[in-house]
């Protein structure tokens, strides 16, 4: 039987991951930077002078829209990349990335809503940041069942990757929209020049989305592991069987 | 016209393998054809016989090896499939054409000149003539395979390929094989399966057993490179790109004329809708009577168009006519501008017919030019979108359930624009956006155009 590759989540004890170095030096890492990001969201940040303490939900709301909108354009590299160079490896990379910026939207709707209900009074507000956003994560998650309704692997891998180029074009329109329609969405304070945050804000903000960052790779790393070691799972069974019905 | 070329081997399969879901059907299939060789591939069912034949035609992607026709071409190469003739499992026909217009179809996508002519060769010498012009759907089993077998040998194909072309044919069919084949191709290079080696012999073919993905015996698979030089006819130039779109366009037109399935089904959905829709917000009619007729419309117009689209690429699919657009000499994109083509008449004309409906059931004013133009941009919106998100359904399960989610969330742009003209030209609102909104709908029609037309081509060959 000839050798095959092992993927890292199939080594024994549930701890083997970490025996990588270079898996536990990401961990590490993670634990450093979102203990930090806690610290300076809480404690460093000063309280807002309007909305007091309930505009902290900016360090969990923005750095995870940011983190979506980046792991949906990883989905459109992955996919192009796909359909150009047919390897599975970045068929998982646009599944992996596709299910974190799926995660990462939920976050950033249910922040924002909470912050809404808070601010405006209402939870939910037909805003065009916030409609583009929901229609947004719509998209996403129709990638994720149209990957779920195809059985044959190579045809989903296909359509997917078709689906994952295509659903690319919502992510400017989501960025863009609270400058080409009214919208009660906050503009852009950060990217936009005097924004007007104060220092201590705008680092901890840095900070937030380092932090959501390494936890974006580990997510992605582990997706991908994860998704090659059921595949590995899947050729294992059919070797096995075809070993049967070979000895039959 | 007749020429001669050197004997480059006609079919070539070097190391080929294939998965399908988890499973190799095929592990490192070689073979090779001479032109004018005939070769039968037997073998127990689930050998691999029909996936081997489909990799051949480029419909099936092999994980690892390589497929070429005539010395170098690959089947994924439009022009390489000129001169190519498959017949899968299932002869690719449209039930609601006759005999002599799914041949007339087969020759304008192949590019055949003097096609009547050879139509009517054909017919004659698969024995259909006096069928010629009966609807395919009254045939039985036996002669719908013949009429396969006249629509893959039609354009005089150099690579014949073909799925048990002996089944479902009485003992006479079967008898005449090697008689049609003669006269048909006589010239081309034939990889046919078969599980009666009875066939193989009466057609003159060398014999290539197949077992669980592997060619059992004459390994290497050397051609039989018989004459120095085989005669051969110069192929059909294929057709030009908008002439094989517009030839599919006519034959689904054709096709819903006859089976009268989509647009009659629709127009009566969305009357259904109007009314249900309006009884639902029979509270709000009083004041807001125009905001909910822009609102109904706008949102049956968006329910049609996905019901129709639904079944857009699933009912070729389904049939196994896709297969036979996917081996005709064109590039797939043009399918794809085609199904959105016929997927905008409908529903720009479903569109159109809601406009009256609801003009007469809530006595408001939407019969207007401006809400005409966006029902009709929209139409063409909304198609691009959904004959791009249909292909992508085409084999998954639950199709009917999927579509929608993948469908309509994309299509909301179109919906905001021509709720927004609509109400414009109602002055609910002001009319001053209504050139934004246009342009809206231009931009999603260009940009989603532009994508089904790049993107369709992979979706394809899955």
């Amino acid at each position: 039987m000839s050798q095959v590759r092992t993927s890292e989540l199939a080594r024994p004890g549930w701890l083997g991951a970490l025996r990588h170095p270079g898996t536990a030096a990401l961990y590490a890492l993670l634990l450093l930077s979102m203990g930090l990001a806690l610290f300076m969201a809480f404690i460093f940040a000063p309280a807002e002078r309007v909305q007091a303490e309930v505009y902290r939900l900016l360090f969990v709301h923005v750095p995870s829209a940011w983190l979506a909108f980046a792991a949906f354009g990883v989905v459109a590299v992955g996919s192009v990349m796909y359909l150009v160079r047919g390897k599975s490896r970045w068929d998982r990379l646009a599944l992996a990335s596709a299910e974190i910026g799926v995660l990462f939207t939920t976050l950033t709707l249910v922040t924002g809503s909470v912050w809404g209900r808070s601010v405006w009074g209402v939870w939910w507000q037909w805003d065009p940041r916030l409609t583009t956003t929901l229609i947004m994560w719509f998209i996403y998650v129709s990638y994720l069942a149209l990957r779920a309704y195809i059985d044959d692997p190579n045809a989903r891998q296909r359509m997917a990757s078709v689906l994952g180029i295509v659903g690319v074009v919502s992510v400017p329109i989501v960025w863009f929209s609270v400058e080409w329609w009214r919208s009660l969405h906050p503009t852009p304070s950060v990217t936009s020049p005097g924004g007007g945050m104060p220092r201590e804000m705008l680092t901890t903000l840095m900070v937030s989305v380092a932090a959501f960052t390494v936890f974006y790779v580990v997510l992605l790393r582990q997706r991908m592991q994860l998704e090659l070691a059921a595949t590995e799972l899947g050729s294992l069974r059919e070797r096995l069987h075809e070993r049967n019905e070979e000895s039959a | 016209m007749q020429t001669t070329r050197p004997t480059s081997p006609a079919i070539v399969a070097d190391d080929l393998h294939v998965r399908l879901g988890q499973r190799n059907v095929l592990r490192g299939v070689s073979l090779a054809l001479a032109p004018g060789e005939r070769m039968a591939i037997v073998g127990p069912n689930g050998a691999g016989k029909t996936t081997l034949l489909r990799a051949l035609a480029g419909l099936l992607r092999p994980r690892r090896g390589r497929v070429a026709l005539r010395g170098s071409q690959s089947p994924e190469d439009p022009d390489a499939r000129g001169g190519l003739g498959f017949l899968g499992h299932r002869p690719p026909l449209y039930p609601h054409l006759t005999a002599r217009e799914n041949l007339a179809f087969a020759a304008r996508l192949q590019g055949v000149t003097e096609g009547a002519e050879r139509i009517q060769g054909a017919l004659v010498t698969v024995g259909l003539a006096a069928d010629a012009n009966r609807l395919v759907r009254h045939f039985s089993r036996g002669m719908q395979q013949r009429l396969g077998l006249a629509l893959a040998l039609l354009a005089d194909p150099d690579v014949v390929l073909l799925d048990e072309p002996d089944a479902s044919l009485d003992s006479a069919g079967v008898d005449d094989l090697p008689r049609m084949l003669d006269a048909l191709a006589p010239r081309a290079a034939v990889l046919f399966s078969t599980h009666d080696e009875r066939v193989a012999h009466a057609l003159g073919a060398r014999i290539a057993r197949l077992e669980a993905g592997r060619l059992t015996d004459d390994p290497r698979k050397t051609p039989n490179l018989t004459p120095p030089t085989v005669p051969t006819q110069v192929r059909p130039r294929p057709p030009s790109f908008g002439r094989a779109v517009w030839a599919m366009i006519a034959k689904d037109t054709r096709v819903e004329w006859r089976a009268r399935e989509q647009v009659p089904t629709l127009l009566m959905f969305t009357l259904l809708a109007a009314v249900v829709f309006d009884m639902a917000f029979i509270a709000a009619l009083g004041s807001e009577v125009a905001a909910v007729a822009v609102g109904v419309l706008w949102i049956s117009v968006l329910l049609a168009a996905t019901l129709a689209g639904t079944r857009l690429f699933a009912t070729e699919y389904e049939r196994g006519t896709l297969d036979g657009l996917l081996v005709a000499p064109v590039d797939p994109s043009g399918i794809y501008l085609a199904k959105f083509t016929l997927l905008a008449l409908e529903t720009a004309f479903v569109g159109v017919a809601q406009l009256v409906f609801l003009s007469l059931l809530l006595n408001v004013s939407l019969f207007q030019a401006s809400t005409i133009g966006a029902v009709v941009l929209a139409a063409a919106a909304i198609s691009a979108i959904l004959a791009l998100q249909s292909s992508l359904v085409v084999s998954a399960r639950a199709r009917e359930m999927l579509m929608p989610l993948l469908a309509i969330p994309p299509a909301v742009p179109v919906l905001l624009a021509g709720v927004g003209i609509s109400l414009g030209a109602l002055e609910v609102t002001p009319a001053g956006q209504q050139g934004a909104w246009f342009g809206l709908l231009a931009v999603v029609t260009v940009v989603f155009l532009a994508l089904g037309t790049v993107l369709y081509p992979h979706a394809a060959r899955s």
